[in-house]
C-alpha cells in the first residue's frame, strides 16, 4: 500500500471511529441501548468480509508458507493470531470497538467493566473466526480451480452493491411491507444466536437472563479457538491440498465441432474460443451482467418512471441493453490473444494467416454476444411493447456497434496485448491503454446515435432510425475490414513484442 | 546426394546493439537428426525461432524444403512441426481438445484429428490425463503434449528447442522413441539441447554455434576428425570434449571461487 493509501486508511479509521463513539452516546442518551446491536453488526461484517475482499484482490502473506519456516507450533499459532490483529481492517474494527466502549463509559460508567470484557471477547472471536475463514480461503487459493472459483464468488459479491444501488434509485422495488412473516422470524432468530446479538444481550439484559447469551458467546469463542488450532496444526504438520487427478480408464476422443457453413479450421477456432470462455467463469459473470440488469429493469415496475411510459420506455430499455452488450464485447475482443497467453505462439506456428485467426475469434465473440442479445431482447419485448421497425433499427445498430467494436478490438489487441491472469481478481481483461482508446470508438458511435435520435425527434423523421441502423451496419463492415487489415499489418511487424507481452 | 531441407544463407539477427546470430550458413539434409549446440546465449533459440517463422531475420535467407520461408510462410508452416522454447500450448484446453484442435488447424478432418489424438495420447502415456486441462499438467506432460502437437499433422521436418529440458527419464525415453521413429520414416529433425549425452546418442549431425556464428558442423565422425585434443590421440573424443574444445570457456581450478 502506498503512503497515500495509509493516510487515507488512517483517516477513514479515525473518522468512522469518531462516528461510532458519537452514535453510541446518542443511542444510550436517547434511551435506546438495543440499537447498539447495529454498530456491533457493522463491526462484525466489516471484520469478516473486508480482509477477505483484500485477500481476493491482492493476496498477502500466505500462512501456509510461514509453517515451512523453523517455528514451533505455539509460535506459529501466536504469529497467526498477531497477523490477524494487525490486519488494517482488524485494526479499524478494533478502533471502532474502543470507540463504542468509550461511548458506553461516557454515558453509563457502571457498564465500563462488563462492556470491556464482552467487547474483548467479541474482538477475540472476530480475530479467530477471520483467521479460520482466511485459512479456508488460502486452502482454496492453493489450487487453480479454487483460485478461479474464488474470483467468481468475489465478482458475484461485487454485483450485490449494484443491486442495492438500483434499489436505492427506485429501479427495483422490494416490497418490504409484503415480506412473508417467516422472514422476520428468521431474522430475529439469527439475531439471537449471532455474536453481535449475544454481546448486546449480555450487556443489556432484556427479559431473559444474561447467562444464556454469555454461555453461547463463551461457547463460540471456545469453538473458534478449537477450530483455529486444529486448522493450523494440520497446516503445520504439512497438509497438502493440491490438484488431484481422477484416473480415466478408457480413452475416447470425440471429434471436434463442425459448424454449418464453416470451414474445418474456422469451426475448430470457434470451438476453441467458446471452450476457453466457458472455462473462464469470471468472463461469464461479466457477460451475464447486462442480461441480469436487463431482466431486473424489464420487470421492475418503476423502470417505467425512469425510461418513460409505453413505447419510449420499451425502446429506451432495448436500446440501453443493446448498447451495454455491444460495449461488453470489449471484455472479449479488446485483448483477443490475452487469454491464449503463451498459446499465441501456436497461432504463429500454424499455417493460418493471422487475419483468418482474428476473424474466426471475432465470429465466436460476436456469436456469443449475439446469443445474449437474443436471450434478453425477447424478454424486453415480452414485457414492453416496441414497434417492429424500431426493433429492427435497434438490432441493426447493435450489430453495427458490435462489428465496429470487434474490428477496433483486433487493433487494440495487437497494439496493447496483455497477458490475462485467470486467478487474479485485479487482472483486467484488457490493458488500460485499450480502455482509453475505446473512447475513440465509443464517442463517435454515441454521437451518431445521439444525432439520429435528435433528428428523429426534432424533424419527426420516423423512418430515420431504421435507415440509419441499416446504413450503420453496412458502414461497420467496411470499418471492420479496414481495422482488421491494419491490425494484421501491425502484428506482422511487431510479432516479437506481442509474443513477449503475452509470455510466449 | 540427399535433398537439403533446411538451408540458411548469411542469416543475421540483431536485437538493438546485440548481435544474436551472425552470417549463419546452415545446411541440413533430409533424414538427418541435426543437433544444434552452443553455450547459453550463443543464438540457438534465436536461430530456431527464425527457422520456424516466430522471429524475422534482420537479413539473410531461409529455405525450408526448397521454399523461401519469407515468401511461402503458410506452405512452409504446414510442412513443419515445432516444439518451441515456451511450448506455446493453449493451457485452458484439455490434452485431448488441444491435440484435436491443433490437428484441425493443420487441415486434418475431424475424424482423422480425433483418431490421431487418441493414438498420440496413448503413445505418450497421457491417456489418463486426456480430459484434464493442460494448465494442470506437470512440465514433463506438457513437453510430451507439445511434441504430440508438433507431429499430429505428419510434418516433414521437426524443430525442437530443448525438448529434454526438465523431463524425467521415463518421459525422455518416450520422446526419444518417437523421434527415432520419425527419422526412420523419412523425417528430419533439427534439435537444440544442452544435454550433450542425449545429442551424442541421438544425432547423426551436429552444428555448434558460438556468439551467433557457426563454428563447427558435420557428422560426429567429421567433428572428431577435425578436433584434436592433447592426450586423446588414440581414443575417440566424446561430444562433450569436442564441444568444450570448440567453444572453450572452461575455467581452470585457480579461477574457481576461492572460498568454495
Amino acid at each position: 500500500m502506498s503512503a497515500v493509501g495509509y493516510v487515507m486508511g488512517a483517516l477513514f479509521a479515525l473518522g468512522t471511529s469518531a462516528g461510532m463513539c458519537a452514535a453510541t452516546i446518542f443511542m444510550l442518551r436517547s434511551g435506546q441501548p438495543h440499537l447498539l446491536e447495529f454498530l456491533l453488526w457493522a463491526v462484525f461484517l466489516f471484520w469478516q468480509l473486508v480482509p477477505l475482499l483484500f485477500e481476493g484482490f491482492s493476496p498477502g502473506l500466505n500462512f501456509r508458507e510461514v509453517a515451512r519456516y523453523p517455528v514451533t507450533l505455539r509460535l506459529y499459532l501466536l504469529l497467526n493470531a498477531a497477523y490477524g490483529v494487525f490486519d488494517p481492517a482488524a485494526l479499524t474494527a478494533l478502533l471502532w470497538l474502543l470507540s463504542i466502549w468509550i461511548g458506553i463509559v461516557a454515558i453509563r460508567p457502571a457498564w465500563a467493566l462488563p462492556a470491556a470484557g464482552l467487547l474483548l471477547a467479541f474482538a477475540a472471536l472476530n480475530v479467530f473466526l477471520n483467521r479460520i475463514i482466511i485459512g479456508v480461503f488460502e486452502r482454496f487459493q492453493s489450487t487453480r480451480k479454487g483460485r478461479e472459483r474464488v474470483v467468481v464468488v468475489l465478482l458475484i459479491l461485487m454485483l450485490v452493491p449494484q443491486m442495492f444501488n438500483l434499489m436505492i434509485n427506485g429501479l427495483i422495488r422490494v416490497p418490504w411491507a409484503h415480506m412473508p412473516p417467516w422472514t422476520l422470524n428468521v431474522v430475529t432468530g439469527v439475531r439471537h444466536v449471532a455474536p453481535p446479538g449475544l454481546v448486546l444481550e449480555s450487556l443489556v439484559p432484556g427479559t431473559n437472563t444474561v447467562l444464556v447469551p454469555l454461555a453461547l458467546l463463551a461457547g463460540y469463542l471456545a469453538l473458534v479457538v478449537f477450530l483455529q488450532v486444529r486448522q493450523l496444526r494440520a497446516v503445520y504438520l504439512g497438509e497438502i491440498y493440491a490438484e488431484s487427478f481422477q484416473v480415466q480408464r478408457e480413452l475416447k476422443v470425440k471429434p471436434g465441432w463442425q459448424l454449418p457453413g464453416m470451414s474445418e479450421f474456422m469451426s475448430a477456432i470457434v470451438e476453441k474460443e467458446l471452450r476457453y470462455i466457458r472455462q473462464n467463469a469470471r468472463l461469464i459473470v461479466l457477460l451475464v451482467n447486462p442480461l441480469v440488469l436487463c431482466v431486473f429493469l424489464a420487470f421492475a415496475g418503476s423502470a417505467k418512471q425512469k425510461f418513460g411510459f409505453g413505447i419510449s420506455g420499451g425502446i429506451g430499455l432495448l436500446g440501453a441493453f443493446a448498447l451495454l452488450l455491444a460495449v461488453s464485447v470489449s471484455n472479449l475482443s479488446y485483448n483477443t490473444f490475452g487469454m491464449d497467453r503463451e498459446g499465441f505462439g501456436r497461432w504463429l506456428l500454424s499455417p493460418l494467416p493471422l487475419q483468418k485467426v482474428m476473424r474466426a475469434k471475432n465470429f465466436a465473440q460476436g456469436g456469443l454476444i449475439t446469443s445474449v442479445y437474443m436471450l434478453g431482447a425477447p424478454i424486453i419485448l415480452y414485457v414492453r411493447h416496441v414497434p417492429l421497425d424500431l426493433v429492427v433499427a435497434v438490432t441493426a445498430a447493435f450489430f453495427a456497434m458490435l462489428i465496429i467494436h470487434l474490428g477496433a478490438g483486433n487493433l487494440f489487441s495487437v497494439y496493447w496485448p496483455k497477458r490475462i491472469e485467470f486467478a487474479q481478481m485485479n487482472s483486467r481483461m484488457a490493458s488500460s491503454a485499450a480502455g482509453f482508446a475505446s473512447l475513440l470508438v465509443l464517442l463517435p458511435t454515441a454521437a451518431a446515435i445521439g444525432a439520429v435520435i435528435l433528428a428523429t425527434w426534432l424533424l419527426k423523421l420516423n423512418w430515420l432510425p431504421l435507415a440509419a441502423g441499416l446504413a450503420g451496419l453496412a458502414v461497420s463492415l467496411a470499418v471492420y475490414s479496414w481495422l482488421t487489415d491494419w491490425a494484421v499489418r501491425h502484428a506482422e511487424d511487431h510479432l516479437e513484442e506481442i509474443a513477449g507481452a503475452l509470455g510466449v | 546426394m540427399a535433398e537439403i531441407v533446411v538451408e540458411t544463407v548469411a542469416l543475421r539477427r540483431t536485437f538493438g546493439p546485440l548481435l544474436a546470430v551472425d552470417d549463419l550458413h546452415l545446411r541440413v539434409e533430409q533424414q538427418q537428426f541435426y543437433g544444434f549446440l552452443g553455450p547459453n546465449g550463443a543464438g540457438k533459440s534465436t536461430t530456431i525461432k527464425m527457422l520456424t517463422g516466430l522471429l524475422r531475420p534482420t537479413s539473410g535467407q531461409i529455405r525450408i524444403l526448397g521454399m523461401d520461408l519469407a515468401t511461402n510462410t503458410v506452405a512452409v508452416k504446414s510442412r513443419i512441426g515445432v516444439v518451441p522454447e515456451g511450448l506455446a500450448l493453449f493451457e485452458r484446453l484439455t490434452g485431448a481438445q488441444l491435440l484435436n484442435f491443433v490437428g484441425r488447424m493443420y487441415g486434418l478432418s475431424r475424424e482423422v484429428a480425433a483418431e490421431r489424438t487418441a493414438e498420440l495420447l496413448e503413445f505418450m502415456d497421457l491417456k489418463d490425463s486426456a480430459d484434464k486441462l493442460v494448465a494442470d499438467y506437470s512440465h514433463g506432460m506438457k513437453k510430451k503434449t507439445a511434441l504430440a502437437a508438433a507431429v499430429i499433422h505428419g510434418p516433414a521436418i521437426l524443430f525442437l528447442d530443448e525438448p529434454f529440458e526438465g523431463v524425467d527419464a521415463i518421459a525422455a525415453t518416450t520422446l526419444k522413441r518417437l523421434l527415432q521413429r520419425f527419422i526412420s520414416h523419412g523425417g528430419t529433425i533439427f534439435l537444440t539441447s544442452h544435454v550433450l549425452e542425449v545429442v551424442e546418442r541421438l544425432c547423426t549431425h551436429i552444428g555448434i554455434i558460438r556468439q551467433g556464428r557457426l563454428v563447427a558442423s558435420g557428422s560426429l565422425e567429421e567433428l572428431r576428425a577435425g578436433v584434436k585434443v592433447a592426450g586423446h590421440e588414440q581414443a575417440a573424443l566424446t561430444l562433450e570434449e569436442i564441444f568444450l574444445q570448440v567453444v572453450g570457456g572452461t575455467k581452470q581450478d585457480a579461477e574457481v571461487i576461492s572460498w568454495l
